[in-house]
């Protein structure tokens, strides 16, 4: 049996909402990556999964990369030894 | 691990961000939340260990180390929140190349300057060290020794150094890295209004309907602060952004006005400002009248470089801040030459942006908030710039209250707490005193039980000095703490590697890591970071915010504050004072400066019984009494009663930090004005009490041109900075490797003309050159940067890249803080 992680991390993404629709489906189409709820002034909820902390790194880079995406901040993270 | 339990725990992040962001979920995403199966994680707050804003984290710990950092819900800054660099605090202590042994270059089992790195005991360091400080001040007296200390060390650390160096050696040659970051902040705050720091608070960021950035890149440098910044600008569709910088980057995307100027030109654009508000009728005329002074401030100051530099030679009043009273009459006149036609002419801004910009300030109806970073400081009229900048602040009376005022935003996390407030600096004691005042130097010796005479009355070598004095052999134990200032200074080829590698100096690195200074000193002193200790730092807000030692450190690692305080014992009374001053206070002859500067009945006056038995706290068992506690207040005697009250220290460690002055534990949010500031009497609405006759200075300045401007030769600007990434230097963030691997090299940001015209394209190898040197980098013409033409930026994190290998050493004549963001260089492929 082999040990892998398993990362789970929250974000809250700041976006101007007219660009709802694109930045939801680019961060939807991440791998790893779904976007919860935004409210109407442009806050995102995110959650991220990934076997390891760098994706969740390269991730959030992505998301800072869309255009559009105005702040990123992180606000929680948890993982688990995961037995495959 | 089952499907379900995955499922939960993204069901537990959605609903910590939601609460965070203070929205509801929906209900398909919020009914799997059920109570965590709890670790055995141990959580405590701690402030994070990188910039200036001051955020609180909860730091988890598991069998002795650091595992997991999270914001703090409940601290007033962050809000939950977390960065990314915070977001992996609880790697940066865990670096393979963590140091815990101290190293000397020997051969042949001796030190020897020309030597390789050897582990020795810290006996034998200290013993090698003590020789060194007592030959030097044998030889040429306190002014051949000194310190470069930090904006990062705690409180008490800044403080114990303070009194070894100033009361101890008698020696002013102790400065912070600070000086890089804040001291034409100083400068601007003292001169103004005649006492250090913001009167505004981050409540402004949720009050204010015009956010004004000048020359800062708050989305990757305080990013926390901007997220409240974003968050007000997108739930109030009347509220502008308006972002001015020499090159465009990631806060663009929120403005509404954004501005590309040319550098140094930002002096133009202020002074237009002024003249637009006046021109306009938009004076708060009462405000004017009851609070200001008008000056005029004599003009070509010169550069801050050597004094026989030709620049130099050639200024009229080279580091004169004089000054002399006007009118506002006077003082309308001079800036009415300032008008649109001139600040479009200077800084290539079109005239409709300016504009905007100016009426924002002008309605009174609006309430504005201006924010800075290093584009002003780091200025060679930084000092200048400030002034001008609360010269808009003050003709129009938006300052000192909720939602309006200038604010400049600091870089390190104790950059106000331990540089400002302690007074680190070379000029400076503490709570605003200063060493050339006699008044002020006899406060510091009654309150530190010390002879009249003791602290000398000449300010010391600042920063750059510094270097250049080691380059001299005028500066000769040299002591670099907590900073890396070899990859941070300025012309390092020229002027800073010389000095360090000098036969004549003996120079003393601590650090947790072989940082580029530390390999190029002579003894590294392996440190202990951060929550390996108990400590205390000021944020930008005045907030001043404790933690408690959380783990130990590495076996072999110490403190600043345990290595400033062991090392005093070193040193008898006879061997650093005079006879004469002895004789002034004979019971302290036979004592060591261990005995006369902190067991002297007060920073030893708390006993171990106040650390509880299950609470780490290494410094306070080793010298065996509450250490931390009794420096704190100490230090703390010197400002109460006189507007920069800080609070007891037990409140600290259960508050979230408290803005100082702190009067009947009640923390001020606005200073200077009636109803929040207690200092400001009944019946007067406002009053600057920095200053004797409580009224703040308007000062007429003009523009004038950068030490270095591009030429045919050297035709492209290069500005410096920082990246989101990394913090200042990288020696704790390129340790973390998801932090690393993100932006893992510097490179040369510049515009795809720039570059087409040099015959290099995207990734390119270049060389980028000034008159001072070269380093090879690579060209990027697209991503989060993009210069205009003419100007190229350049990150300063990369230790394989150094970028100050090129930067010019010129500096503020005033705050003598060096300007990082404008020098000539020219770019050629590499062949």
């Amino acid at each position: 049996m082999k040990t892998e992680e398993l990362h789970v991390s929250s974000l809250i993404v700041h976006i101007r909402p007219e660009k709802r629709q694109e930045i939801e489906k680019s961060i939807n189409l991440l791998d790893g990556a779904e976007l919860i709820t935004v409210s109407p002034i442009g806050k995102a909820v995110v959650v991220l999964e990934a076997p390891h902390q760098r994706v969740i790194m390269e991730v959030i880079d992505t998301i800072n990369a869309l255009d559009g995406v105005l702040s990123t901040g992180l606000v929680y993270h948890e993982f688990e030894k995961v037995e495959s | 691990m089952k499907f379900t339990r995955r499922e939960f725990m993204k069901a537990q992040a959605a609903a910590s961000a939601a609460a965070v962001a203070g929205i509801a979920l929906p209900a398909t995403a919020s009914n799997l939340i059920a109570s965590q199966d709890l670790t055995k994680i141990k959580w405590e707050k701690a402030p994070c260990r990188f910039c200036g804003t001051g955020c609180s984290v909860l730091v988890g710990t598991q069998h002795g180390r650091v595992v997991a950092t999270q914001g703090d819900p409940e601290s007033p800054v962050n809000k939950g929140l977390n960065c990314v660099k915070g977001y992996f605090l609880s790697k940066i202590m865990y670096g393979k190349d963590r140091l815990t042994t101290p190293l000397l270059r020997m051969s042949n089992g001796v030190y020897d300057k020309n030597g390789d790195f050897e582990p020795v005991s810290w006996d034998a360091a200290f013993d090698i060290m003590a020789d060194k400080f007592k030959d030097a001040l044998k030889k040429k007296g306190p002014t051949s020794v000194g310190m470069f200390g930090s904006g990062q060390w705690t409180l008490w650390e800044g403080y114990a150094a303070s009194k070894l160096m100033k009361a101890g050696f008698r020696t002013n040659n102790l400065d912070p890295n600070a000086r890089h970051c804040m001291a034409s902040a100083v400068g601007g705050f003292m001169r103004t209004f005649g006492i250090d720091e913001p009167m505004g608070c981050y409540d402004d960021l949720e009050n204010a309907d015009v956010f004004v950035l000048w020359g800062s890149n708050m989305a990757e440098m305080h990013p926390i602060l901007w997220s409240r910044l974003a968050d007000r600008r997108l739930s109030n569709p009347d509220v502008s952004v308006h972002v001015l910088s020499t090159y465009t980057h990631r806060s663009f995307e929120l403005a509404d006005n954004g501005m590309i100027f040319t550098p140094q030109s930002d002096l133009a654009i202020l002074n237009f400002i002024a003249n637009y508000i006046i021109q306009n009728d938009a004076v708060d005329k009462d405000f004017v009248e009851k609070h200001i002074n008008f000056r005029k401030g004599v003009t070509d100051i010169g550069y801050g470089l050597r004094p026989t530099d030709p620049l130099q030679k050639a200024a009229e009043n080279p580091d004169s801040g004089a000054s002399s009273p006007i009118s506002f009459v006077e003082f309308a006149e001079y800036v009415s030459e300032f008008d649109v036609d001139y600040a479009v002419k200077m800084s290539g801004v079109p005239a409709e942006k300016l504009i905007e910009l100016a009426k924002v300030y002008a309605d009174p109806a609006k309430r504005v908030v201006s924010y800075w970073t290093m584009g002003f400081n780091q200025h060679t009229r930084g000092v200048w710039a400030n002034n001008l900048m609360y010269n808009v602040h003050l003709l129009t009376g938006k300052i000192s209250k909720p939602g309006s005022g200038p604010f400049s935003l600091t870089g390190q996390p104790s950059a106000c707490g331990t540089a400002r407030e302690v007074g680190t600096f070379s000029h400076r004691l503490p709570a605003d005193l200063v060493v050339a005042n006699p008044k002020h130097r006899a406060i510091a010796e009654k309150l530190w039980k010390l002879p009249e005479g003791t602290i000398e009355p000449k300010p010391g070598y600042h920063a750059v000095l510094q270097n250049r004095m080691l380059k001299d052999s005028k500066l000769n134990a040299y002591w670099v703490m907590c900073n890396n200032n070899v990859q941070a200074g300025a012309n390092i080829n020229e002027e800073i590697i010389p000095g360090y590698r000098n036969p004549e100096n003996f120079i003393v690195v601590s650090d947790p890591y072989p940082t580029v200074t530390a390999q190029m000193g002579d003894l590294i002193l392996p440190t202990a970071m951060w929550v390996e200790k108990e400590g205390a730092y000021g944020n930008a807000e005045r907030r001043t915010q404790f933690w408690h030692q959380q783990v130990k450190a590495p076996e072999g690692a110490k403190s600043d504050l345990w290595q400033l305080v062991e090392f005093s014992k070193r040193f008898k009374i006879e061997e650093v004072w005079t006879e004469d001053l002895i004789a002034k206070m004979p019971e302290v002859r036979g004592k060591t400066l261990y005995d006369v500067l902190y067991k002297n009945g007060q920073v030893d006056a708390f006993g171990l019984e106040e650390v509880a038995d299950e609470r780490l706290n290494d410094e306070a068992r080793d010298f065996g009494f509450y250490i931390q506690k009794g420096l704190f207040e100490e230090y703390a005697s010197f400002g109460r009663g006189h507007g920069h009250d800080l609070g007891p220290f037990d409140q600290y460690h259960e508050a979230r930090g408290l803005r100082w002055p702190v009067v009947d534990g009640k923390e001020t949010l606005w200073r200077f004005r009636e109803g929040y500031d207690p200092y400001v009497e009944k019946g007067s609405e406002v009053q600057f009490y920095g200053h004797s006759d409580k009224k703040a200075v308007i000062f007429a300045l003009p523009y004038e041109p950068p030490a270095e401007s591009p030429d045919e030769e050297y035709d492209l600007w290069l500005s410096t900075g920082r990246v989101l990434e990394h913090w200042h230097s990288g020696s704790m963030t390129r340790r973390v490797p998801e932090l690393y691997k993100a932006f893992p090299d510097a490179v040369v940001f510049m515009h795809p003309d720039d570059a087409k015209a040099r015959g290099v394209r995207r990734g390119d190898e270049i060389v980028l050159a000034s008159r001072r040197g070269e380093l090879t980098s690579r060209v990027e013409t697209r991503g989060r940067n993009r210069p205009p033409r003419g100007l190229v930026f350049m990150p300063w994190f990369d230790a394989k890249q150094l970028v100050n290998k090129i930067t010019l050493d010129a500096t503020d004549p005033l705050s003598k803080q060096t300007d990082y963001k404008k020098c000539a260089v020219k770019i050629t492929k590499k062949v």
